[in-house]
């Protein structure tokens, strides 16, 4: 069962990093890409 | 002789009979209590016609064997149900709130944490079932709750158990209104139910929101590359939908290719329900550890929303990680339903809708992670 907790271990991991990963993305597109101001009317 | 060969009843054995039983009875559930109906009337259908004796839809050439062949034994049909998905779903509330990425990840825990009860149960340690490594991994990913992934990973890894462990997964996502609630009852206060949270986010602009579905498979394919067919897929989907500038294209993949898809999909996966694999005590186990892998995957996203709820001086909810797992969009209306009950003024819908986008993508990353580790455990 050592080789199942292993298992459960580096699953969990690899899908904890890169989701992280992929929220630093989408902060960085927040920021550097942020939603236009309204025109003026 | 030939009498056998001219009427199939002289052929019937008592577990055909079963199996047109089951068959009818998803139908029924389908029809009249309107339980996944999309599915599980042609998933009913396709066992009735693979367990009618002599009907051939299942031997070499007959219609259910082409269709598996060609759709599921190459991952075509998963796949190409993705692609429409990812034009269905909507990854603003996602964008919006970047951290609700983790409560996705939480609730993976379902996938793995019912790989090792499978695998306990089996060659791992008691061998009370005929379960092996592989099979105890496509056991889990029933905690995706997500059929595409499931019926991607179990046949990637080859489990003979393929045929219950999809239908389980698309059985058990019609039941997650039954399931979730209690599980997020018992493990959070009245206090933790009752935090409102604002309904307004900051606005995303309309670039990120093209740029995600490119950039998520990049990031997704980089770190974790077996998981590319299905973030491929279903972040094409998105980028169909989120361009502005093909509507027909996205569109046709909500619409006429994901219900043809879903078609062919339902009746070849009821064909590979036949008497002989399907009648055998690990399928009755699959589906109790179906229940349990929600419900795991449920308490992880919750345990993880109490945690972010004391970080964040309580200001999180734990309630929306039980929106986690990928079942989308129903996880988010249950975590809107019992956070509605706890405070009448408080709505969750748009936290619980980043979680659970979250946890589609998540469930992607957990599918692609287990098919990469395997073959260095097995």
């Amino acid at each position: 069962m050592l080789k199942a907790t292993w298992f459960v271990l580096a699953g969990m991991a690899i899908t904890f990093a890169t989701l992280a990963v992929l929220m630093l993305v989408m902060n960085a597109l927040n920021r550097w890409l942020g939603p236009e101001p309204p025109a003026k009317t | 002789m030939a009498e056998r060969e001219l009427f199939g009843i002289l052929a019937l054995t008592w577990q055909a009979a079963v199996m047109l039983g089951i068959g009818g009875l998803l139908i029924y559930l389908g029809i009249a209590k309107e339980v996944e109906p999309v599915l599980l009337v042609p998933i009913g259908t396709g066992i009735i016609l693979a367990n009618i004796p002599l009907g051939g839809l299942t031997d070499a050439g007959g219609l259910l064997a082409v269709l598996k062949k060609a759709g599921i034994d190459t991952e075509l049909f998963p796949l190409l149900i993705f692609i429409g998905v990812g034009a269905m779903i909507d990854f603003g509330s996602l964008l919006e709130r970047p951290y609700t990425v983790f409560l996705g990840a939480a609730a993976q825990f379902g996938i793995f944490g019912t790989f090792f009860m499978a695998y306990l149960l089996g060659d791992g340690g008691l061998r009370l079932f005929d379960f092996s490594f592989t099979d105890a991994v496509s056991i889990g990913i029933i905690g995706s709750a997500d059929g595409p992934t499931s019926i991607y990973v179990a046949t990637v890894l080859g489990s003979k158990y393929a045929a219950s462990i999809v239908v389980a997964a698309y059985s058990y996502m019609a039941l997650v209104p039954i399931i979730q609630p209690p599980i997020m009852r018992a493990l959070t206060t009245e206090a933790e139910r009752r935090v409102a949270m604002p309904i307004r986010a900051p606005k995303v602009s309309r670039r990120t929101r093209v740029l995600f579905p490119i950039v998520t498979i990049l990031v997704v394919g980089l770190i974790a590359p077996k998981a590319t067919p299905l973030i491929g897929t279903l972040m094409f989907g998105n980028l169909l939908r989120e361009s502005g500038v093909l509507e027909r294209l996205s569109q046709a993949a909500q619409n006429e290719m994901a219900n043809i898809v879903t078609i062919l999909l339902g009746l070849t996966v009821g064909g590979m329900m036949v008497a002989k694999d399907f009648l055998r005590p690990e399928t009755i186990m699959i589906y109790l550890m179906g229940v349990v892998a929600f419900a795991v995957g449920t308490a992880a996203g919750v345990i993880l929303g109490k945690v972010m709820y004391r970080a964040s001086g309580k200001r999180v909810n734990p309630l929306i990680g039980a929106a986690g797992i990928s079942a989308f969009p129903m996880c988010a209306r249950v975590v809107q339903k019992v956070g509605l009950e706890a405070n009448p003024h408080n709505h969750l819908i748009m936290h619980a809708a980043g979680a659970n986008t979250a946890g589609q993508i998540a469930s992607v990353v957990a599918g692609g992670a287990a098919l990469a580790l395997v073959p260095f455990f097995r």
